[in-house]
C-alpha cells in the first residue's frame, strides 16, 4: 500500500478518537443519589442505571463532582423496585423489545412480578415508562396482559373495578349527599 | 347519621375480585398493556367499558401495533397517512373532493393483518388436508374457489427453487382455481377505490411439463359484487380484443418437449372505473394430450399487490364504460353439460357466475372433435 499524505492523515484522525472513547463512558463507573418525589434517597452506581434511558441521560449530562439525579415522576417505594431489578440486570446485554408470544420472561423476573402486588405492578408500569426502561416495562406489562388473557368483558370489568351505567347509577343513588341529609 | 357508602367491591358479591381500580390507572398505562393482548383478549377490552374501547379504538394505537408487531406492512405509505391526517391531497385544488371524512381503518387493517400488504391467497391446508393432496370436484370459501374435474387439481412440492416451496397442478380437463379479494373487508376504504384508484398488480409462477403439452388461462377482473365473473366482458376482451380496464388476461400454450421453465407471469389493472369493490383471479388450466394424472400446467405463488401512487392525491370520480346488464343482476340458471358435470356455467354463492373466458375456447375445440 503507498502511503499517501491522506492516509497518514486518516491514521492521525484514527489515534485521536480512540483517545477520545474512554472519557465517554466514565459515567457509568461513578455512584449516583437518586431523589423522588417524597424525598426518599437512593444511591446506585451507573451501571446500574444505565437500563433507564432517562437516568442513564441525566447521569451523562453531569459535571463531576455533581451527583444527584431528581427523579420526579417515581414515587420512592416504586424506585426500590425499580433499582432491585436493575440491581439483578446489572450485567445484561443489549436488548431487543418484543411483544406477542414471542417474548419470554426470564424465570427470576416472572417469579418476582406474579409475586408483586397488584397496585406495585402498575406502579411499576408507570415508572418504567417514565424512566423509559423497555425491558422491564415489556416484562411488567406481559405479566398483566397474561393475568388479563381469556377474561370475559364482564371479568375484565370486576378485576379493574369498573362499572357499568346501570351500577354507577345505583351507587350514585345509594351514597349520602347534601339532598339525602 | 349518614350511611356509609356503598363500595365498589360490595355491589359485586361472589365474582371475581377486584386486582386495581382502574381509576387509579392512567390510559398509558393501560395502552401498554393492551399492546401486549392477543386479538380476542383486545377485542374482549372493547367490550369490557367505553374507555377501554377509546384508548383502543383509535388509529394511533393500531399504528403502534403494527409497529411493535412489526406488520406494518399492511399499513398504507406513510405520506398517505399524513395526508389524510391533515386532510391534504394533490389534485383538489379547487376542493371539488370533499376530504373531511377521509379515513383509513387502521384497526380492520392491523387486526385482519391484511390492509396494504402483498395479498397471497392461503389454501394449502386445504389440498394438505385432501386425500394425495389433491382437490377433486368443487371446494368454496368466500376467498377462493376450486374447480377439479378430471383427477383434479394436486397440490405438488417444489426442489431446488430459491422461491417456490409449492405448486398447484392441473389434470386433463379444465379445472379453475379462482381467487376472491374483497377490498373493504382487507381494510382498504371504499373512497381509496373510488378516488385514488391504485395500481393493482396480480402476479404468479407458471410452469408445465417438458413431456407433456399444456395450456393455461391467466384473467384477473374488478367487480361491484362479491365473486361476480361476468361473462360479457370476458367475451368482448376475447372477440374484439379491446383494451379494456376491469379486465385483463393472458393465455399460453406450450407444446410438448419445450422446456418447463418457472415464468413470471403479471397482469395489472390501472385506470379502472370508480366504484370497483371485488377483485376475482382466475386460473383454469388443463393438458393438452388427455393424460391421466397431473400433466398439465403448474402455477405458484398468486400474489395481489396494492400499489399506492407516489405522491397522495385524489382523482375525480371515473364513470365505467365497460358497465354492462350483468353487473347489476347477475341471472341465476342452471345448466348440465354433457359430462353431468355443472357445465360451462359454473354457479357460484346468490345465483352468481363464473364463465372464465377460456371456455369458449374449450367449446370451439369440442365442436371440432
Amino acid at each position: 500500500m503507498v502511503r499517501t499524505e491522506k492516509s497518514n492523515k486518516k491514521a492521525k484522525t484514527q489515534k485521536v478518537k480512540l483517545v477520545q472513547n474512554v472519557p465517554v463512558n466514565e459515567h457509568l463507573n461513578r455512584t449516583y443519589i437518586l431523589i423522588c418525589n417524597d424525598g426518599q434517597q437512593f444511591e446506585a452506581d451507573g451501571h446500574t442505571i444505565r437500563h433507564s434511558k432517562v437516568l442513564g441521560l441525566a447521569a451523562k449530562n453531569l459535571e463531576p463532582p455533581e451527583n444527584t439525579i431528581q427523579v420526579e415522576k417515581v414515587k420512592g417505594d416504586t424506585m426500590k423496585l425499580v433499582l432491585e431489578w436493575c440491581v439483578n440486570h446489572k450485567d445484561d446485554g443489549p436488548y431487543v423489545s418484543k411483544v406477542g408470544p414471542g417474548l419470554r420472561l426470564p424465570h427470576w423476573d416472572f417469579r418476582w412480578l406474579k409475586e408483586m402486588n397488584n397496585q406495585d405492578l402498575f406502579d411499576l408500569i408507570t415508572a418504567t415508562n417514565d424512566l423509559q426502561i423497555k425491558q422491564l416495562m415489556d416484562y411488567s406489562c406481559k405479566t398483566v396482559a397474561n393475568m388479563a388473557k381469556g377474561k370475559n368483558p364482564e371479568q375484565l370489568r370486576q378485576i379493574f373495578g369498573i362499572l357499568t351505567d346501570e351500577e354507577e347509577a345505583e351507587l350514585a343513588l345509594n351514597e349520602p349527599g347534601p339532598s339525602n341529609a | 347519621m349518614p350511611e356509609t357508602p356503598m363500595s365498589k367491591q360490595s355491589l359485586q358479591p361472589n365474582k371475581t375480585e377486584m386486582w386495581i381500580d382502574a381509576e387509579n390507572v392512567s390510559n398509558e398505562g393501560f395502552v401498554h398493556v393492551f399492546h401486549h393482548l392477543d386479538k380476542k383478549s383486545l377485542v374482549n377490552c372493547i367490550l369490557a367499558c367505553r374507555r377501554f374501547q377509546k384508548l383502543i379504538s383509535n388509529d394511533s394505537f393500531w399504528v403502534e401495533h403494527a409497529r411493535l408487531n412489526g406488520t406494518t406492512d399492511v399499513l398504507p405509505p406513510l405520506n398517505w397517512r399524513r395526508a389524510v391526517t391533515q386532510k391534504k391531497f394533490d389534485g383538489n385544488d379547487d376542493g371539488q373532493i370533499q376530504v373531511t371524512n377521509l379515513n383509513f381503518d387502521m384497526k380492520r387493517m392491523v387486526f385482519t393483518g391484511h390492509g396494504y400488504s402483498t395479498i397471497t391467497p392461503k389454501f394449502e391446508s386445504h389440498f394438505e388436508n385432501a386425500r394425495d393432496q389433491t382437490i377433486r370436484g368443487v371446494l368454496r370459501s368466500d376467498d377462493f374457489l376450486i374447480r377439479g374435474p378430471a383427477d383434479g387439481i394436486r397440490m405438488e412440492t417444489v426442489e431446488g427453487h430459491p422461491d417456490i416451496s409449492k405448486c398447484f397442478a392441473f389434470s386433463y380437463t379444465s379445472g379453475a382455481i379462482l381467487v376472491f379479494i374483497d377490498f373493504v373487508s382487507h381494510g382498504i376504504d371504499p373512497w381509496v377505490m373510488d378516488y385514488v384508484r391504485p395500481k393493482i398488480r396480480i402476479s404468479q409462477k407458471v410452469s408445465h411439463r417438458n413431456d407433456c403439452s399444456a395450456r393455461l388461462s391467466f384473467a384477473v377482473q374488478l367487480n361491484y359484487n362479491e365473486t361476480q365473473w361476468i361473462q360479457e366482458i370476458g367475451m368482448r376482451q376475447t372477440n374484439e380484443n379491446v383494451d379494456q380496464k376491469r379486465f385483463k388476461s393472458v393465455n399460453k400454450e406450450w407444446e410438448q418437449w419445450s422446456g418447463s421453465e418457472w415464468e413470471d407471469w403479471v397482469l395489472e389493472l390501472n385506470g379502472y372505473p370508480s366504484g370497483m369493490r371485488h377483485l376475482t383471479v382466475l386460473n383454469e388450466g388443463k393438458d393438452g394430450l388427455f393424460w391421466a394424472g397431473h400433466y398439465g400446467p403448474k402455477v405458484a405463488n398468486i400474489q395481489i399487490q396494492i400499489i399506492m401512487p407516489e405522491t397522495p392525491m385524489l382523482k375525480q370520480l371515473a364513470a365505467d364504460t365497460e358497465k354492462c346488464r350483468e353487473d347489476e343482476a347477475p341471472v341465476a340458471v342452471e345448466e348440465e353439460n354433457r359430462f353431468g358435470f355443472g357445465g360451462h356455467r359454473l354457479r357460484l354463492r346468490h345465483g352468481m357466475w363464473a364463465v372464465p373466458p377460456a371456455q369458449f375456447r374449450e367449446m370451439e375445440d369440442d365442436e371440432d372433435e
